[in-house]
């Protein structure tokens, strides 16, 4: 039989791993990883935000031109006057529930938390097309899986997928596995669900046919099922792919955010 | 001992701010930058140019503060250093017995691609997600051939600033020598 060495660095490395992960799982480690994310916690914002601001310079540099700049800032007061022209239509609607983004949150008493954005969990993520990100807010925070995260401007980004203690995880409204319930502003409010799509658009599938929609409505949160308000818009409709002979027909949805660029979100609380 | 207890210090705070950077500012960045494997990297050239056991300690260091920071179980990432370096001290031991350029070469692309499998099949054993195996999605393979071209640039720029400051390591070609 082989003798197996004393410090054997295979072995001492498993024993390690197992006394941690086991220490861990029992709680013993918490004290002192609580202390270790308090003490890195500034310094992760900084670090993010650091790598975004170099983001946004690539970005910029990318287009070359202040032409693009002009198109990027129209592109911006676009989306802000599809939120105003969105909240006005939920305004008439449904008798004065939405007001702006902020009034709505106050008048139906939801709490809203602002965190600021961490990091991007990329690190061997190969299998999946998206990007989740990670938030400073936690379970501590009345932070809980399933709630609506907002952007700056009142525009939905996703929702909670995982919460920790001093932290939580974010799916991003283009993640093929952020699901979300929705409505058309058209008609008949045609309800649904939307998912991403390689992490670039938002789809809406199994429309029914008889359903009328078009190139250019707007879709919102239904509310339905779930913790996040009716009323928060995802996005507009670039694209419909209608079939005749067809049962359902699909829809895909533009973000009316740059999700590359967050920095700071707001998760609400209902 | 002090000494030893002094170097143990510096690594933990030298890998532990790499895991934070690696963590928050590099997920930040544009593609491809921000496949840049930067914990990888210096695990390999740490293991190259000093010893496994520093090695293994630095995967300890590094492992424990992206388990602590990130959404994966934890464990996750201490078990694919740790499986890595084992390869590579294996590798090493048995294939590439030398200190050449092509032996960094090779070992960082190769511990790349085997760090970008092991992570994959553990995520897709655990997830109950209903995507494709991972071997048959594009978006793998283009993060293995973006990761793996920066091993290579990191290769190339950390042998040429090891040859500045050590001779334990070759030189790129065989010398020529000419007896006259």
């Amino acid at each position: 039989m082989r003798k197996i060495k004393k410090n054997n660095p295979i072995l001492i490395s498993l024993v390690v791993f197992g006394l941690l992960v086991f220490l861990h799982s029992v709680g013993v480690l918490r004290p002192l990883e609580k202390l270790f994310l308090g003490a890195v916690r500034p310094l992760s914002e900084n670090f993010y935000g650091l790598g975004n601001s170099f983001s946004r310079s690539y970005q910029d540099k990318e287009t070359q031109s202040s032409l693009q700049a002009k198109v990027d800032e129209l592109t911006g007061e676009v989306a802000r006057l599809m939120v105003e022209n969105s909240k006005q239509k939920e305004l008439v609607e449904e008798n004065n529930k939405l007001r702006s983004q902020l009034k709505f949150l106050n008048d139906n008493n939801f709490k809203a938390v602002a965190a600021a954005v961490i990091a991007r969990e990329a690190l061997a993520e190969g299998t999946e097309a998206s990007q989740d990100l990670i938030i400073n807010k936690g379970v501590k925070d009345g932070i809980a899986i399933g709630q609506g995260v907002v952007s700056e401007d009142g525009l939905i980004i996703g929702k909670i997928i995982e919460a920790k203690e001093t932290s939580a995880k974010i799916c991003l409204t283009t993640s093929p596995e952020c699901k979300l319930a929705a409505a058309i502003q058209n008609q008949t409010k045609t309800q649904g669900i939307t998912d991403g799509d390689l992490g670039l658009t938002i789809k809406m599938n199994y429309i029914p046919q008889l359903e009328k929609i078009s190139v250019g409505d707007t879709v919102i949160t239904s509310g339905l099922g779930g913790k996040i308000p009716r009323g928060l818009l995802i996005g507009k409709i670039i694209e419909i792919r209608n079939e005749s002979n067809e049962v359902w027909q699909d829809a895909t949805i533009e973000p009316l955010v740059n999700l590359n660029n967050l920095t700071v979100v707001t998760v609400i609380i209902p | 001992m002090i000494k030893r207890i002094w170097q143990i210090f510096i690594l933990f705070l030298s890998i532990s701010f790499l895991a934070l950077l690696q963590f928050s500012f590099i997920s930040a960045l544009p593609d491809p930058y921000r496949q840049l494997n930067l914990i990888l990297i210096i695990l390999t050239f740490i293991l190259f140019f000093l010893d496994f056991y520093t090695a293994l300690l630095s995967a300890l260091i590094a492992g424990f503060w992206l388990d602590v920071l990130s959404f994966h179980f934890f464990g996750f990432y201490l078990i694919i250093f740790f499986g890595t370096l084992f390869l590579a001290q294996w590798v090493l031991k048995n294939w590439l017995t030398n200190r050449s350029f092509y032996t960094l070469i090779a070992l960082m692309v190769g511990l790349t691609i085997f760090y970008n499998l092991l992570a994959a099949a553990i995520l897709s054993l655990l997830s109950s997600s209903l995507y494709a195996f991972f071997l048959w999605q594009s978006h793998f393979w283009i993060t293995v051939a973006y990761q793996s071209f920066w091993s290579f640039l990191a290769a190339l720029i950390l042998f040429n600033l090891a040859t500045l400051v050590s001779k334990r390591i070759k030189p790129f070609f065989l010398e020529k020598k000419t007896f006259v």
